[in-house]
Order: C-alpha cells, then structure tokens, then sequence
C-alpha cells in the first residue's frame, strides 16, 4: 500500500534511567501485517505502550497517518484509532464478556457502525457472542485471547497492535486467530503484531523485525524468515 | 577514619541543632520559647521517622508515644504535696514516686518503648493502610483513656499542671542530639539497613530471610522510646499537658513536618521539624499581632492553620519527596581528602512508602 | 431500650455508609484517601446557613450545587497535581487541604460555629408508643437505601459506571481501552460530592451547629469504617462504614454508664481486633491476603 499509517521514526523510550527501547524505525501500511520478535527483554512491549503513550519518557517521532502523536494520553491515541491488544490480555475478569467488549466502545469515534461491526466481530469470534453474558475470568485462554481483540476491534481501530496474542493457546485457536487476522487486514487495518515465536510469525507477517537490546537488528520477509542461521544471528547480536 | 566518615551523616542534622540551640540564645526570652519548640518537634520527628522512614509504614500511632511519654515524665516531676490533691486517683506507683528531671526522661522513654513494644507485638504485621487505621486507633484509644481514667491522668482531661519547667534550650538541643544520634545508629546498623530493603521491596527481603515482622518491631519499639523522650522533653517545657496536645493536630503536624522535610532521611526529618516548627511559631505569633520592621502584621485567628496547609500542598506538588527528596546531606571533607562515598540515599525512582497492590 | 437503640444505631449506620461511598468512589478511582472529604460535607452545612432565610428547596439545591463544586475543585487543585505521588505524600497532602479548608471555615464563619436548622422539623418523633423514632431516622434509613441503590445502580448499568469500575480494578488497563481518565475521575467525585450534600443535609438535622470540625469528624470515622470493611471494593467500604456508624451509636447507648465514655476506646478496639483478623478487610472476599491490598 501507500503512506504507511503507522510510523515510528528513531524511537527512544525509558521508564526511569535506562532505555529499554533505543532508537526504533518502522513504518506499517494499511492492508499490511508486521511482525516484531526477539528474545525476552528487547523491548517489544515497550515498543508498542509507547505508541500508545503509556511510556513515560519518549523520544523521537510517532505518526499516524502522518501526524505525530507522539506523547500524547493513551485514551487520545485510541480514538485517534489505535487499538492495543495487551500482552497477558488484561480482560477485566470479573466484568461480563459484554460489560468487556462495551469498554472498547469507550475508544471508538465513529458513532454509527456499531452494530455492522459488532456483526462483523462475532463472525470472526463466535465465542464472544456465544458467552456474552458469563464473567469474562470464567473463560479459557484462548477464549478470553479473542475477547481481548474483540474489544480492541469494537473500537473501530485504523492500526492495531498485538503483543504476544499466541501466548499460552492451543495451536487451533492460534489459527483461529491468524485467521482473524488475515482478515482484519482485508478491512484496510494496519497491524503491528509482537510474538515470542518467531517461525510463526516471520513466516505469517508481510515483514518482521527482529528487536534486540531496544534496537531493530534485522528485518525479514517471509521467505528469509525459513533461514534459521540468520534468524539466531539476529537474536544473539 | 572509617568511623568518622561513617558518622558523616550525622553531621548535618547535629549541626543544625546546635546552630538552632545558638540562634535560640541570641534572642529574647518570649522568642527563645519558638526555637525550643523547633527542638522539641525535631526529636518528635525523629521519633516518627526512626519507624516511618526505615519501614515504610505509615503510622499514626507515634504521638500516642509522645503522650504516653509525656504524662509519665509529668507525672512523676510534679511535687508530691500538691500531686496529692490534684490528682488524687493516680496508681499509688504515679502518686508515691517522685523523680528528677533527668531520670523522668529516661523513664519516659522506657514507658514509650514498653508501650510501643506491646502494640507493635500485633500491630507489625500490617501493612499499608490498615497498618495506618490499626495506629491510628491506638492513637483515639490512648487520648481516650488519658482523657477519661483517672488512675493514669487527671480527670475529663483537665490539664496535668504543676510540671517543672525544666527544659530549656540545653535540654531540648541535647535531647534531640540523642534522638539524631539514636535514630543514625540504628539506621547504620546491618538491622536498620535490612529493614530498609524491607521497604523497597518487602517480597524480596522476606525471599532472603529477613524477618520483617521482627525488624519493624525493633524500630517501632526504638521509635516509642524516642516519641517517648520527646514527649518528656514537651511537658517540662510547657510545665503543663493536656490529652488534645498531644493527639490529632500534633499528629499531623509532625507527620507534616517529616514528609515536608523529606520521609526517607534523617536530615529531611531534622530539617523538615525546624523549618515548620519555626514557620508555625511565627504565624501564631502573627495572630496576635508581630512587629515587622515599621508596621505589625495581624493575621486573622487559624490563618496560621491556613497557610501551613497549603504551604505543604504546594511543596509536596513541586517536591513530592520532601525538602531533601528523602537523602541524608553529606557534610564531608573536600573530596580530596575522601574515599569512596557510601551514599545512605534512599530515594529511588519508585515509590518510597510502601504500597502493596500498586496501580 | 434495646430496640430503639438498634433503631437508632441503624440510621447512623447508614449515614456512615454513605460517606464510606463517597471515599470509597474516590479511593476506587485514585487509589487515594481523600481527606478533604468531610470539608465538602460542611461546605454543604454552611451553605445552608448561608441560605437560610432562602425557601427549602432553593437551600437545599444550593448545597448541591455547592459540594458538587467543592469536590470537583479539591480534585482539580489537589489531587490532580499529586497523581503519581507515593501514598504517605497523598495522605500528608489532602489531610493539609483538609486543614487549610478548616481555616478558611474558622475564619470566614467564627470558631463557634453558625446554625442551620432548616431541617428541624425532621426531629420531631414519627411514632407513638415506647419506640421513638424520628422522621429523622426514617429520612437516613430512605436516603441510605435510595442513594447506595442508586449507586449501585449508576454502577452497574451506566457506560460511565462500568467504565468506572474497570478503572477501579486497572486504571492503566481502561486507559489503554481509550477510557477518558479525567472524565471517570471527574464523575466520582461528582458523586461524592452529592452524597456529601445529602449527608450534610441529614447532619444538620440532628447538630445544627456547624463547626469548622463538622465534617472531619464523621470522615475520619467513616473512612475507619471502610477501610475496616475493606475500601477497595464499594461493598464492603460501605459495609464498614455503616458497621463503624453502628457500632459508636450503639456502644454510646448500651454501654454501662461507668463505662460509656470510654466507647470512643471500645469502637477501636473493636476495629484493630478486625484489622488483625481479617487485614484484608472484614467483608473482603476470602482468601484475599493483606499484601494485595492497598
């Protein structure tokens, strides 16, 4: 696609004294699915809570669609149409699978829709209108994994950020979840997506950046991403 | 050498009191009264810090100490002839035993610690807020039975008087040099600076074997001694004590005074004392009217109040960790002549005062 | 009497409770005591002294209007700039505002107090027989049940309310979702500051009197209470409070008169044997350990 939706442009961000995230560049286009791996503590997280402005200290530049919104308040960033869908997932485990899935209608913007949308959801997500009134702490793993992008999704997001959503499923909701993906891009929806396992996702994503020590060391598409050597390189550097 | 490096801490609020002491004998009689009032909060304060500052718990219990102490060092000073008609329902121990200045501090400060020692027995293992409510219910139910029980103070909380006015700027400079001394040994201590690691981190110091139930206990206990002495300190200076002085107005005043000065550090408390103390004296003096140069400021009554509350709202939005930001000032000599520091800082990046279950 | 004692002490009970909604609205959001409190809750009894010679209903609407102000202020001036302060920073801070506030109260209306006895009429007694209880008693019981239920309801059913208890349970959580922070806070106290005004209302009725003190210390109480009944859930921050409210109205009539003034001792007696029991809180879901509390 064009423009890229979301840019980052030498990314710095730190919580107190040390940087965890140490001069970052990547952009990712509508339609376009991103991969970012590496090993534990290189700062993929930090990547994506500093798009959302929940880093305290960032440097550099954040654009969306071309206008920076670096530093801004994360519920700012939302309705500008940002969704995150956070690692561990951070349902709200004593809310119902509904009260959950309305909270992501705090970030939308756009007014109408809801209900083609919520249509739409649940298509790809039976479960989140299966169990729409059970307490969302009741469901299993990867149940509460598609709530959780459900909830990102109500809100009518431009780019979407995913941090480690395999974690912890069984590899059928995995693919229930690629596939949804897949999908959501079809819908002209920019996707920055965090995993721990690298094969999955180099060879998923249309590009994936191997991040290690707060910076991007290597990017990969998905026929590179089958050499093996080059990806440990990459981790080890 | 090393031990005069390590006390180097202990310079600066040492100093302090003794410039306090200096400036306090250089003025008029009615005027020295503020400055030993500033020495007196110094040891309250550091009572409060001795437990707040290390533990990181917060707690509204120390001016129960202050108070325990207090009466006890009253008590026993007073003249027997008239301590017979005053306070006829005293315990026989209180009525009978009559002692010297001196040694009714030191009493004072061992009524202090027993006490301490025994609400800290249960209370030590709380935390947070409920550590806060448990002291301060100590707080209510210790001004209620020193209001209300005639075997330990006078009766519906009238005025135990008659107190021999014995401290003066000597006395309380040298009590709240003790009670800096005190306070910094125990803080240089391997058992201070385990309970410190309490605070940070009270998961991982309990991880490496530190019995943090017993650690508070030592300091909760060390700082009743001291609130102990200090409310010893109070009553010889006023003469007189009654069950509202030393409840909530003091209680938030010295807990005012230490996070105003800075909670973590030993300077920030002594600093914190002075400089509100001082500050509080003037403006109830200006109430009633003070001399400025050519013209006299009256401020309305309970202006004081006013400006000391939102002095302190102001100071902890521009400095939330107090004057000090909770380090101890290190009056060294020039760097030259200095190895590598120890730094005895505390403040770190994360909340200082323990809250469990954080955001 | 017994049971009018009982009586009694359920009507304080649930004046208690609501002041221990009002903190724990607060708490919920802020993870913070709000101190001030009670100075909202004597903005509201002066006010009505100042109104006093205006008809009920314009006097009462002023009180409204004036804790909806005064909390929404006390927020915006001080507890907006504390947000990321440490607990004993925020503690030392409102209860400063609290003081300040007092002063201002001691200057602008005298350390004696003023009267406000527009409600009188509610002391008068509702029932015959050896029972007496006034329409005072019966207004605390109505207000308590109408204002926790709608509460509980505003709670439960509204956007703002679910939106509410997320950012209770993970503020940074509901931020993230786009729930606009200032406006969740802003709403709470805005609660707070009408169940302020009704609690003022219903103070005044039985102390007409309105001291600098008023409101300080039926929070300083309450807000025991709710931490004794555990303030990070509303449920059992109010069940504290309305036990803390029963229980001094209750020792003060019950207890032998050799032995009643020392109730204010026996109350928190009471609360520190609970504390150590249950540090979680008395009403707090079992198996919840202390260190996860605030």
């Amino acid at each position: 696609m064009s423009e890229p939706l979301l840019e980052l442009l030498g990314v710095e961000a730190r919580y107190s004294a040390v940087p965890v995230v140490r001069g970052v560049s990547l952009r990712v286009s509508a339609c376009e699915i991103v991969g970012l791996i590496g090993p534990n503590g290189a700062g993929k997280t930090t990547t994506l809570l500093a798009i959302m402005g929940a880093v305290p200290h960032v440097r550099g530049e954040i654009r969306l669609a071309g206008r920076p919104i670096t530093g801004q308040a994360p519920e700012r960033t939302v309705s500008d149409g940002v969704a995150l869908v956070p690692e561990g997932r951070h349902i709200y485990a004593s809310l119902t699978v509904w009260e959950n899935l309305r909270l992501g209608l705090a970030g939308r913007s756009a007014r109408d829709g809801v209900d083609e949308d919520l249509e739409w959801i649940h298509g790809l997500f039976p479960v989140v209108e299966q169990f729409r009134d059970r307490q969302a702490g009741a469901l299993s793993g990867g149940q509460q994994q598609q709530l959780a992008i459900a909830r990102a999704l109500i809100a009518a997001p431009r780019v979407l950020l995913l941090d480690e959503p395999s974690l912890g499923l069984a590899p059928s909701v995995i693919d229930t979840v690629l596939g949804a993906l897949t999908e959501i891009r079809q819908r002209d929806v920019a996707i920055l997506l965090v995993e721990q396992r690298a094969q999955l996702i180099a060879g998923f994503a249309d590009r994936t950046h191997v991040l290690n020590n707060g910076q991007i060391r290597m990017s990969l598409t998905p026929a590179e991403a089958k050499d093996t050597d080059r990806m440990i390189a990459a981790y080890l550097s | 050498m090393r031990r005069l490096l390590a006390g180097r801490e202990l310079a600066a609020p040492v100093l302090l009191i003794v410039v306090v002491a200096l400036i306090g004998s250089a003025t008029s009689v009615s005027t020295q009264q503020n400055f030993i009032t500033a020495l007196v909060s110094v040891a309250i304060v550091i009572g409060l810090y001795v437990f707040m500052g290390n533990s990181g718990v917060i707690s509204f219990g120390q001016i129960s100490f202050v108070a325990v102490g207090a009466y006890v060092a009253g008590e026993l000073t007073i003249p027997t002839q008239p301590k017979h008609f005053v306070l006829s329902n005293l315990w026989s121990v209180l009525q009978n035993t009559s002692v010297g200045n001196v040694p009714s501090l030191a009493i004072a400060a061992g009524v202090g610690a027993l006490f301490a020692l025994l609400v800290g027995i249960p209370l030590m293992r709380l935390s947070g807020l409920s550590a806060g409510i448990a002291t301060f219910a100590v707080l209510e139910i210790t001004n209620n039975l020193l209001t209300f029980w005639p075997k330990i103070a006078p009766q519906s909380g009238q005025t135990l008087s008659l107190v021999p006015t014995t401290t003066g700027l000597f006395q309380a400079a040298a009590g709240a040099v003790v009670a800096a001394v005190v306070a910094f040994a125990y803080q240089s201590t391997r058992r201070g600076r385990l309970l410190r690691a309490s605070r940070e981190d009270h998961s991982a110091a309990l991880g490496i074997g530190v019995e943090v139930h017993r650690e508070r206990l030592i300091a909760f206990t060390l700082s009743g001694a001291i609130s102990g002495l200090a409310g010893g300190l109070l009553v010889h200076q006023i003469g007189s004590v009654t069950p509202d002085q030393v409840f909530l107005e003091l209680t938030f005043l010295s807990l005012a005074m230490l996070v105003f000065g800075g909670v973590g550090s030993l300077w920030g408390a002594t600093v914190g004392a002075v400089l509100i103390s001082l500050l509080d004296s003037y403006l109830l003096q200006a109430e009633n009217g003070l001399q400025i140069g050519f013209f006299k400021l009256t401020l309305p009554s309970g202006a004081s109040d006013l400006i000391l509350g939102v002095l302190m709202v102001v100071v902890l939005i521009v400095r939330p960790r107090g004057l000090t930001g909770g380090r101890e000032w290190d009056l060294s000599l020039p760097r030259v002549l200095r190895r590598r520091a120890r730094p005895v800082e505390v403040a770190e990046a994360e909340e200082p005062v323990e809250v469990a279950g954080g955001r | 009497m017994l049971l009018q004692a009982i009586i009694d002490a359920i009507a304080v009970g649930a004046l208690y409770a609501l002041v221990a909604v009002g903190l724990g609205l607060v708490f919920g959001v802020m993870r913070l005591i709000n101190f001030a409190y009670g100075e909202v809750i004597t903005a509201g009894a002066y006010s009505l002294y100042v109104t006093r010679n205006l008809p009920l209903s314009v006097s009462v609407v002023i009180c409204f209007a004036v804790c909806v102000v005064m909390s929404l202020l006390i927020e915006e001036i001080a507890f907006r700039p504390l947000r990321g302060a440490s607990p004993a920073t925020t503690l030392v801070a409102t209860f400063a505002v609290a003081i300040a506030l007092e002063a201002v109260w001691l200057i602008a209306f005298t350390p004696q107090g003023k009267t406000a006895d527009l409600l009188a009429t509610l002391n008068q007694s509702a029932t015959h027989g050896s029972v007496h209880i006034r329409w005072l008693t019966i207004t605390e019981l109505a207000a308590g049940i109408v204002l926790l239920g709608g509460t509980a309801l505003i709670l439960a059913r509204t956007t703002i309310g679910l939106q509410m208890r997320a950012a209770a349970t993970d503020f940074r959580a509901a931020r993230l979702l786009g729930v606009r922070a200032n406006r969740v806070i802003r709403f709470a106290f805005v609660l707070a500051g009408v169940l302020a005004a009704v609690v003022s209302l219903l103070l005044t009725v039985s102390q007409p009197l309105v001291t600098p003190t008023f409101g300080l210390d039926v929070t300083i109480l309450a807000l025991v209470g709710a931490v004794l009944g555990g303030i990070d859930r509303l449920a059992s921050a109010t069940a504290g409070g309305f036990l803390i409210g029963f229980l001094i109205s209750f020792l003060g009539d019950e207890l032998p008169s050799s032995l009643s003034s020392f109730s204010t001792s026996f109350t928190f007696g009471v609360v520190i044997l609970a504390l150590l029991l249950r540090p979680a809180g008395l009403f707090a879901p079992l198996g919840q350990s202390s260190v996860d509390r605030v």
